[in-house]
């Protein structure tokens, strides 16, 4: 097997190596994802690292930069994605040779503070061997939306009732990056980086909710494509105000209006927030993958019980 | 401990816990562990995590190189000069 060569790019400029690797490994929904999220965020600075043989693209990852703002401080973090490679190149030592070139470039520019991905059992020690260290689990945490069991977890968590009302991205996402920041560290987003996210596989589209008075609160709803479950792809809320209980409470009276029958959503279960989920009536489920991190400079990165971390940041599958 | 010594441990490892299933296969000490599908990237970290326990070896994720790890030869090479270091 001859070795490929690694090299840093720009994925719109080796868009047709890039894709032609995903269809020949029977990925041919890349393609989507590539004109959705890929176009759009190299402008903002996602790159892709190929391993090269000849005019092939024969290994791919890419990086997309997403910052982090919590308790008076921004970092920025990079989320992994989209690790491929040829039959011939899933050797671990490849993919391995392809992990360290991209961490040595990164560490080299001094623009990302640390990396982070989630991992399936197989890709896991190539991560490893990259450096990454455990950081958390994902677990799926899930809201039964009946009257009567909301009524109830909203008795006892404590949760006021508020309505929710659907609004345009630009004023949720404006009126809730005012109220956020009140002791949890989350990541940066605007309504151009929820766009490179929506439509996908599982959602064909999603609502935003105002929630309380003056959209104290706000959550981004997606509607799943074939179970009567609303998923919770992104929260704003106010720990003085409106709070986490009194949003994913008011976006699921939302969702039962809609004839659905659970609000879901998929975050770490190490976090003040999983914990807080949890009191106001969610049922931890299935725990879906490992999230893995490598700090590359001097600037720790967010402890993990004060992380806000929807699923929905991790990949634009 | 020399090199030979610690070839022979590796190589039982790998026999014992990757080969046991396959009486009939063998592995040459400069044979890829990988390659020969005698052990997969998972397996790679069992071994990885073996040889620290084994021999109280730190392995940084530096150190997990195709050099190092990917024949019984280049672990044995590995272990016994990290031995040799941290014993100087």
């Amino acid at each position: 097997m001859s070795e490929a060569v690694v090299e840093q790019c720009d994925p719109r400029e080796r868009e047709a190596e890039i894709r032609a690797l995903f269809a020949r490994n029977g990925q041919a929904q890349f393609d989507a994802v590539f004109e959705r999220a890929y176009r759009p965020r190299a402008a903002d600075g996602l790159r892709s690292w190929i391993g090269r043989l000849g005019d092939d693209a024969v290994m791919h990852i890419s990086v997309t930069p997403l910052r982090f703002t919590g308790r008076g401080r921004t970092l920025m973090g990079g989320v992994l994605g989209d690790l491929m490679a040829d039959e011939p190149y899933r050797d671990f030592w490849s993919p391995v040779r392809l992990l360290r070139a991209l961490v040595a470039d990164l560490k080299r520019a001094g623009e990302v503070d640390f990396l982070f991905t989630t991992t399936v059992a197989d890709a896991e020690p190539v991560f490893k061997a990259g450096g990454f260290k455990p950081f958390g689990t994902l677990r799926r945490y899930v809201l039964p939306l009946s009257r009567t069991y909301r009524a109830v977890a909203r008795l006892r968590g404590r949760v006021a009732r508020h309505r929710a009302t659907p609004c345009q991205a630009h004023n949720a996402v404006s009126g809730g990056g005012s109220s956020h920041g009140t002791g949890h560290w989350r990541p940066q987003s605007d309504e151009a980086y929820y766009a490179t996210r929506i439509p996908r596989l599982d959602f064909a589209d999603a609502t935003w909710l105002a929630i309380g008075r003056d959209a104290g609160g706000c959550a981004l709803v997606c509607r799943h494509q074939e179970r009567p479950e609303l998923t919770l792809a992104d929260a704003f809320w106010n720990e003085h105000g409106v709070g986490l209980g009194e949003v994913v409470h008011a976006a699921g009276r939302w969702g039962h209006g809609q004839r659905l029958r659970k609000l879901s959503v998929t975050t770490l279960q190490e976090t003040r927030v999983a914990h807080q989920l949890e009191r106001a009536g969610f049922f931890a489920r299935d725990a879906t993958s490992k999230l893995l991190i490598k700090p590359l400079g001097a600037n720790t990165p967010p402890p993990v019980d004060d992380l806000f971390l929807p699923s929905f940041a991790l990949t634009s599958w | 401990m020399n090199e030979k010594e610690v070839l022979q441990r590796a190589r039982d490892f790998v026999i014992e816990n990757f080969m046991y299933m396959r009486k009939n296969k063998t592995i040459g000490d400069d044979e890829s562990l990988l390659r020969t599908g005698v052990i997969s990237s998972l397996g790679m970290m069992e071994v990885v995590g073996w040889v620290e326990e084994a021999f109280g070896v730190i392995v940084d994720p530096e150190a997990i190189t195709e050099q190092n790890f990917d024949t019984l030869n280049g672990i044995a090479s590995f272990v016994t000069s990290r031995v040799s270091a941290s014993a100087a």
